[in-house]
């Protein structure tokens, strides 16, 4: 336990080197990615570049300006380039919108992926019309893998905001502030957001839990006269579900990381994932630094836990390192 | 008095992509209480899907079971779900060929154990793991009192097989079914595992139903034998009758196709040649002629099992405990008694 | 295995991949469609010529059409453009500058199957060159191989995608021995390519381990043949049916994430059309102009499923697995021989990470 402790924490500082070198390489490397030119205005002259260059520390060796930027990421000093703010307050006024997305949504892709899953695979060992109507929530599960999320956020903000009047437009309400708000704000986003992984999910499970049904293990549980429910849900949900335990880890991770840019422009909820898409859109190194580094963190972390609870679940899996 | 089991015409039917496939064509026996009544047959006879489809456990939107079975006076087949449930695992109980597979990967062995106990009987979970590993103990589980938190996987597939029969045992059934109990297991645990069912058959006095293609299991564990072939039972009789004086050229087949460790040493095993005929596109008449090589123009003719080695007097066999009907000699060949007798003599030993 | 019940003796007869393919409506149908929309597509200069007569760049902001009879604004004094005039011009109407939205459509279509058929081939050779390098020469190759796909794949993709999009859509990219422009379809295919070489390569070099492993390799190694070319010509054509899955599904995961990079501003650069920039301009006027989201989105999905259904088919007819599960739908308990065809990977098809 203590050795797959130490190397899970190993692996995680590689892998956060790995992606902020990366990053940095990305927009350092590349020539239009000069941020002294994007500082200086559009009108700058070669002086007033030269001494942002100077002033920022442009001019030092690519090496020196990435340790510079670390030991201001992780002294809490980082300053974005365009709007010369601290990344980290503005990442921290950020979270709540990004983690109320992804509380909301993730419950929601969890609960409605293994409702419809577990529907899917009772009708399909069903009759004519079950097996019809597993075929059709199969149709509509390649409709949700399918659509983009800014898609179906454009068509709902459209029919069930401009239209009906149902909605609010966009934006985000603290929870603090106004819990009702608050809900009627998010419920357009996690539903953009989740139909994907739910499609996703309910198929995987679905085949998970047909495939389970036909190991011998849950004939022996008919055999010992157990009831049908009990069968089901104690023996071929639960030995089904280990698979969408990992998977629904990392998806969570990466919108909690900030990795919904979509969703949250769509519907304005200036989250982290908006934020980035931002600072992207105007080549602002530092935001978007330390995001990609956050997400990786947090998909790690996440990662590290569904090995774990997946270990509980399934006494066959080993925690290695 | 009346028996235990009494299955009469059953069928079992496959709806498959290429058509409609019957596993089992009307198969009829008796089982007596505390009796071991062994099927025997090779893979694809429908030994197997036979004994599934007493508890209705090869069901499916696919599958059609037809005919009867009588269990203590009881209809089996078309019953209720909630009636087949409390017979399975309390009345009937079932043991699977591979321990491995057959039990939960993610549950521990004294959990699977007491879900069936308290399946069945309103006891509390502490109380049911409690007889869970007296269950064990009996089934000859060494520290039952540790390997009731074991997974499966942490066991020997002997110490697995010894779990499914202290589960399938927990309940004190009338009637085991045991599906090729011995099959996965490796051959020195093959006799530990018979010996203990033997013992725990002894004990209990529990009637079993021994599915399997392994003849020596046969002749150690059971009173009478049924052989199987493509979906039919082509012979009947107690287990000296079969081995002594078999009517069935298949069952002379399988007779011959045994490795004896004292008798002389043979270049070859003898094997039946060809396969099974298909499922799908069973011949008319007897479904074994094809591989038959005392096949003659009447074998097209249709067959029924009949008492035929008494016809010719001889008897062969000493009556049997289990009244006239049971212990009859039956079979499905239309050879005369006195030929088979000439024609399953094969180097000095029964064969084919 | 006799527990299951009896098992076909006499096994499915040998059936080619394709004609089994062309059993199933849904996959003709898929197909049709995908067809059908790439057909439309190519066709686009001959719709804007002789049925729109106007270009996919040309402006009519101060001009009128006739709608019933009665002179209609193409784009109105406040700025919002006609609807759909089910005409042959303006069908599907106009967008802020007066553009036809059908004509941009087509075009636009064009762009975006092209940038994703081109990501697709560059995944596809990137991803095979490497799981062959990786799972054929083993030890330090492969893990170095591995952790460049691991990093790929831990990095947000999007953000990975858009970070590139925008840095080189703006003077494009000297690789050396060629020269990509800011405006070149061949950047964001070939972000979106490597963006998805984890994807396609990782299940692949488990493919190949396997493969590497068996006895018809070693055979073959045993003969003196040169490993390289045991590698090209044992492993390669049994890597078929695998790479024969993925493609509609790379194809159907390059469209999205082609949309996203446009919606983002990150993919193709105005005022080329692309589905995603299309969306993207429809969204800023959106409460007024709808059908400037619905036309380039209902298409996009249109394409997307096509191309999912098709790559979710071929994966049913080619592993046993799905393969048995769709059987035991029907006949619970039957062992079906499997079909004569190699297994497409190990473990499940993990998800394409998605561009939410």
């Amino acid at each position: 336990m203590i050795r797959f402790a130490l190397w899970r924490i190993a692996a995680t500082v590689a892998v956060l080197f790995a992606i902020s070198v990366l990053t940095f390489l990305i927009f350092q490397v590349i020539p239009n990615g000069d941020p002294a030119v994007r500082l200086a205005g559009r009108l700058a002259n070669t002086q007033e570049i030269h001494d942002v260059r100077r002033q920022w520390g442009f001019d030092k060796p690519i090496y020196v300006q990435y340790l510079r930027t670390m030991e201001q990421i992780f002294t809490g000093k980082v300053i974005s380039y365009t709007q010369q703010v601290n990344v980290l307050e503005q990442i921290g006024q950020d979270l709540p919108a990004t983690i109320s997305l992804t509380v909301g949504a993730g419950l929601i892709w969890l609960v409605v992926g293994i409702a419809l899953g577990l529907a899917g695979a009772l009708l399909a060992e069903g009759g004519r019309l079950q097996r019809l109507l597993d075929r059709l929530l199969g149709a509509l599960a390649m409709l949700g893998i399918s659509m983009p999320s800014f898609l179906l956020g454009d068509v709902l903000l459209f029919y069930l905001g401009f239209k009906l009047h149902v909605f609010p437009l966009g934006g985000y309400v603290p929870l603090t502030q106004d819990p009702w708000a608050w809900l009627t704000h998010m419920i357009l986003p996690w539903i953009s957001l989740s139909i994907l992984t739910i499609g996703f999910y309910s198929r995987l499970l679905r085949a998970g839990i047909l495939d389970t049904l036909s190991e011998p293990y849950v004939r022996t549980a008919r055999a010992k006269g157990l009831s049908e429910r009990r069968v089901l849900i104690a023996h071929v949900l639960r030995n089904s579900l280990v698979p969408i335990v990992a998977l629904w880890g990392l998806d969570f991770a990466a919108v909690l990381g900030g990795g919904a840019l979509l969703t949250e422009t769509v519907f304005n909820l200036g989250g982290v994932g908006q934020y980035a898409a931002e600072s992207i859109q105007h080549l602002d190194i530092p935001p978007i630094l330390v995001i990609t580094m956050l997400t990786a963190f947090i998909v790690v972390l996440f990662s590290t836990i569904t090995d774990v609870v997946q270990a509980l679940l399934d006494p066959r899996v080993r925690l290695r390192s | 008095m009346a028996p235990l089991l009494e299955v009469r015409n059953l069928r079992v039917d496959f709806q498959t992509a290429e058509g409609p496939l019957r596993a089992v064509a009307g198969v009829s026996f008796t089982v007596q209480r505390g009796e071991v009544l062994a099927v025997v047959g090779e893979s694809g006879s429908g030994k197997s899907a036979t004994a599934l489809a007493l508890l209705g456990l090869n069901g499916g939107p696919a599958t059609s079971i037809a005919g009867s079975a009588e269990f203590e006076g009881a209809e089996l087949i078309g019953a209720p779900p909630e009636r087949l449930r409390r017979v399975r695992g309390a009345q009937i109980a079932m043991i699977f060929q591979d321990p491995m597979s057959s039990l939960n990967p993610v549950q521990r062995i004294g959990n699977q154990i007491a879900e069936q106990i308290r399946a069945h009987r309103s006891v509390s979970k502490r109380e049911a793991l409690g007889r869970a590993e007296d269950a064990l103990a009996r089934a000859g589980m060494p520290r039952s009192n540790e390997q009731m938190r074991a997974y499966p996987h942490e066991l020997s597939g002997g110490m697995r097989q010894r779990a499914m029969i202290a589960m399938a045992f927990s309940c004190s059934p009338s009637l085991l079914i045991a599906d090729e109990p011995t099959t996965a297991l490796d051959v020195t645990v093959q006799a530990q595992i018979l010996a203990e069912l033997a013992r725990l058959r002894a004990e209990s006095g529990v009637a079993v139903l021994l599915v399997t293609h392994d003849l020596g299991v046969v002749a150690g564990l059971a009173d009478r034998v049924l052989v199987m072939y493509a979906g039919e039972v082509v012979e009947q009789g107690t287990v000296q009758q079969i081995f002594e004086d078999p009517q069935h050229p298949y069952t002379w087949g399988l007779l011959g196709s045994i490795a004896r460790i004292d008798g002389p040493r043979r270049a070859r095993l003898p094997s039946i040649a060809g396969a099974p005929p298909s499922p799908l596109d069973q011949p008319s008449g007897c479904r074994f002629r094809a591989r038959c090589p005392h096949a003659f123009e009447r074998c097209a003719e249709p067959v029924q099992l009949q008492a035929r080695a008494r016809a010719a007097g001889s008897g062969g066999a000493a009556p049997h405990a289990w009244g006239p009907q049971a212990s009859e000699q039956l079979d499905r060949c239309l050879l005369t008694p006195e030929r088979k007798r000439a024609l399953r003599v094969v180097d000095g030993e029964i064969g084919l | 295995m006799d527990a299951r019940a009896p098992s076909l003796s006499a096994p499915i007869p040998r059936r080619s991949a394709w004609r089994l393919l062309l059993a199933e409506p849904t996959a003709i149908g898929a197909g049709c469609v995908l067809v059908l929309i790439v057909v439309l597509c190519l066709l686009a200069p001959v719709y804007a010529k002789d049925i729109a007569h106007t270009g996919p760049d040309a402006t009519h902001v101060t001009e009128t059409i006739s709608l019933g009879g009665h002179p209609h604004d193409v784009v109105s004094p406040t700025g919002v453009p006609t609807g759909p005039t089910w005409h042959s011009r303006f069908l599907l109407g106009a967008d802020k500058t007066g553009r036809d939205v059908a004509v941009r459509l087509l075009y636009g279509g064009r762009n975006s199957l092209e940038i994703a058929a081109l990501a697709t081939l560059i995944t596809m050779v990137l991803a095979i060159a490497l799981a062959l390098l990786a799972g054929w020469f083993g030890g330090f190759l492969d893990t170095l191989i591995c952790r460049l796909m691991d990093l790929i794949w831990s990095y947000p993709v999007l953000l990975l995608g858009v970070a590139l999009g925008v840095t080189l859509a703006i003077d494009g990219i000297d690789l050396g021995f060629v020269t990509l422009h800011g405006g070149s379809l061949l950047l964001p295919a070939l972000i979106i390519g490597v963006v998805y070489i984890p994807y396609m390569g990782r299940p692949l070099r488990a493919r190949v381990l396997e493969l590497r492993r068996s006895e018809f390799v070693d055979a073959a190694l045993q003969q003196g043949l040169n490993g390289g070319r045991v590698a090209l010509s044992e492993i390669l054509p049994n890597l078929t049916s695998n790479v024969v899955v993925f493609a509609p599904l790379l194809l159907a995961n390059a469209i999205l994430l082609e949309a996203g990079l446009s919606f983002l501003g990150a993919g193709v650069q105005a005022p080329a059309p692309s589905w995603g920039t299309m969306i993207s301009e429809g969204t800023q006027l959106m409460p007024e102009a709808i059908h400037l989201v619905l036309a380039p989105g209902l298409m996009l999905l249109a394409a997307v499923v096509a191309a999912n259904l098709l790559g979710d088919t071929l994966r049913d007819l080619l592993d046993p697995r799905s393969r048995r599960r769709r059987v035991r739908a029907s006949a619970r308990g039957l062992t079906l021989a499997p079909l004569e065809l190699p297994p497409p990977e190990a473990g499940p098809m993990p998800p394409a990470e998605p561009a939410r």
